[in-house]
């Protein structure tokens, strides 16, 4: 089943939403975000949703953040997984 | 352990395969054999967390009587089971878990026997479909502009004659009141801050309907269904899937949005991005499209304006598909997971929490940077070149500003905004782009004299009931402007608004520079405005995350671009019999 979603994610031809893939590998919503966690975990995937955007949390861009706690601008970007370089599934 | 616990112990059991379940068999052996760690821990338990490699299993073990045995008796089991397995052991036996734990769920859950899809799934089943997928997302951005120009525009209003009335007025007042009048510091407060500033704050509902119409949006949950259809688009056209999400961050603005760069994890694809990120329209810019599509598209302003975001989207896309088959080439894209939240009804405490906060940085610019530039500009615009004039008591056009700007006006010249005023305001829009307007307001200065200003002066509580009834004015006709949106005008008839006098001076000076072709003009100003170069900011965060090269690439790219698009606008639409 871990190794089912990984080879789904690798071989799809174009990005996939959390709902098709659950729907199509017939795998509830929650325990495939709990198998994509776990491929995080284990090197083979990368959470993307933060990563970027680090140093607007500490106001040290010079743009008019409110403070260095958040960047107003940071849109409420969605949750991405994605397979890393030498990810093997 | 007791002997029930462990009675149950034995009767829970996953099977791993028999090849493992002979390895975890042999360890057990062992465990059995060494009293020390039978007693300790439950031989499966431990068996299989030493052919997992558990590492806080293992350093426990280590100090027990025969643990480094069955350590190096793990490491032997591992080692035969990655032969057979060809796989890390312990993802091996993640999977058997989680297809037990499935398997069970399965035959012990009941589900309603209703769809598996939920109303969220229905939605993007259309949402995000493949054909209708983008229409929709560019439908909605049309809503959004169609808002953030037609309906705010009587705020727009009320702010405007705020500022340039009764607020002027207390200014110049206070001034006089301390025996300044008439003198440079009255010039400073009027010319330099209240123009300059000010200039940018009639904006401000503007910028306040676009970003609670983005925010109404990103509640609501539809955002993250438009990011992933261009996503999907993007990848289509080779450029990378993620781009479109640190594109839609730039929206708001460049520099959180070069940052977001950073969740593509290859370097290419991230400089890349970068270089493509500064195309998209930032909040900044949307003053100057409104401006403009108010003077010289009064029809169609919010069309103009949607024009403008699309552009900027359209520019990104092509030059990203040249750059990735020229100077980016790279491997093929691999792709990703997009988790998609639930649809909901967004909340007002988080819309509103939204919008303020992006309003309060608009304002806090406004009030930093901005009257910063302005008091600066008013310097340069008050230092006379030669002749009779003397410090602040000088037409514009002598100024060292304009003197500095005429040298450079002429490249802007097949442009059709050939004047000193229209280049010295994008040169200023360098420090950040709504000084583009706030550099215009102070250039076409057609401020009354400040002595009629005082001798018509009202009452302090007259001007506060005049604020009062007329932001009510306001109210009741951004609520009679809703109905715009579906192109339903309750205004037909009225009366239209007077232009103001700095559009009328910008109307006038672009009829003139292009030889009677002003909205041409005014087009190729804004496409202008959309390709140049980002702010300083923006550039230090390009610097940071690119690299000085690709910095200057960016730079003079950038400038080269907005050139030609903007050369092809005006004299192609000439050429075409249009404007």
């Amino acid at each position: 089943m871990l190794k089912q979603v990984l080879l789904e994610i690798k071989s799809a031809k174009e990005p996939v939403s959390l709902p098709a893939l659950s729907r199509k590998l017939g795998i509830d919503r929650s325990a495939l975000e709990g198998i994509l966690m776990y491929w995080v975990q284990k090197g083979r995937l990368s959470d993307d949703t933060t990563q970027g955007l680090e140093p607007c949390h500490t106001g040290v861009c010079g743009s008019s953040c409110t403070g260095p706690e958040s960047c107003p601008f940071i849109a409420q970007t969605p949750k991405t997984y994605s397979l890393k370089r030498n990810g093997k599934a | 352990m007791s002997n029930s616990v462990a009675l149950q112990a034995q009767e829970f059991k996953i099977d791993y395969g028999h090849e493992i379940e002979d390895e975890i068999e042999h360890l057990q052996t062992i465990i059995d054999a060494t009293s020390a760690i039978k007693s300790m821990y439950p031989p499966r338990w431990l068996a299989i967390k030493l052919l997992e490699t558990d590492n806080d299993v293992i350093k426990h073990l280590r100090v027990l009587k025969g643990g480094e045995n069955l350590i190096r008796e793990a490491q032997v089991s591992i080692e035969r089971l990655q032969k057979i397995l060809g796989d890390d052991l312990d993802i091996f036996m993640a999977d058997r878990r989680y297809g037990w734990i499935n398997g069970l769920v399965r035959k012990t859950v009941q589900k309603p026997s209703t769809s598996n899809l939920t109303l969220s799934d229905k939605i993007d089943k259309v949402v995000t479909n493949r054909i209708l997928g983008i229409p929709i997302f560019l439908a909605a951005m049309w809503v959004v502009f169609k808002l953030t120009t037609d309906v705010s525009a009587p705020y727009l209003d009320w702010v405007d004659g705020l500022i340039n009335g009764p607020i002027l007025r207390w200014f110049v007042a206070l001034v006089n009141l301390v025996g300044l009048g008439g003198s440079w510091v009255e010039s400073l407060v009027v010319d330099g801050i209240i123009a300059g500033v000010g200039g940018v704050l009639v904006f401000v509902p503007v910028l306040m309907f676009l970003y609670v119409a983005l925010a109404v949006l990103e509640d609501s949950g539809y955002m993250a269904r438009g990011a992933f259809v261009m996503d999907r688009l993007m990848h289509v056209l080779g450029l990378h899937g993620k781009s479109f999400l640190p594109m839609m961050v730039g929206f708001g603005c460049t520099v959180p949005a070069i940052y977001a760069t950073r969740t593509l994890e290859n370097k290419k694809d991230r400089i890349l991005t970068g270089l493509l990120v500064p195309f998209m329209s930032c909040g900044a810019r949307l003053p100057v499209y409104v401006l403009f599509a108010t003077i010289f598209f009064p029809k169609n302003q919010s069309t103009v304006v949607f024009s403008m975001y699309l552009l900027g989207i359209v520019v990104a896309i092509v030059l990203g598909i040249v750059l990735k088959k020229t100077l980016f080439k790279g491997k093929e894209q691999s792709t990703f997971v997009m988790e998609l939240p639930p649809y909901r009804i967004p909340t007002l405490r988080s819309i509103w929490i939204h919008t303020w906060g992006r309003t309060g940085s608009f304002v806090r610019k406004a009030w930093t940077v901005i009257m910063a530039t302005s008091i600066i500009l008013w310097l340069l615009m008050s230092i006379p070149i030669g002749g009779e004039n003397t410090f602040t008591s000088i037409d514009v056009g002598d100024s060292v500003f304009a003197d500095i700007n005429k040298a450079i006006a002429p490249v802007f010249k097949p442009l059709g905004f050939g004047s000193w005023e229209a280049s010295g305001a994008l040169v200023t829009g360098f420090v950040a782009k709504e000084v583009v307007i706030s550099t215009m307001s102070q250039v076409y200065s057609v401020e009354e004299e400040t002595g009629e200003i005082i001798k018509e002066s009202p009452t302090f509580f007259e001007d506060l009931g005049e604020i009062l009834s007329t932001f009510v004015g306001a109210t009741v006709d951004t609520i009679k402007s809703l109905p715009l949106v579906i192109g339903v005008d309750l205004f037909e008839g009225e009366e239209e608004a007077e232009p103001t006098a700095l559009m009328r001076a910008v109307q006038q000076d672009f009829e003139k520079t292009s030889n009677g072709h002003g909205n041409l003009a005014a087009l190729a100003f804004m496409v202008f405005v959309l390709i140049y170069t980002p702010c300083m900011v923006a550039i230090a965060a390009e610097r940071q995350e690119l690299g000085m090269n690709w910095t200057w690439v960016s730079i003079f790219g950038q400038l080269g671009l907005a050139w030609i698009l903007s050369f092809i606008v005006f004299q192609g639409g000439k050429l075409l019999g249009l404007g």
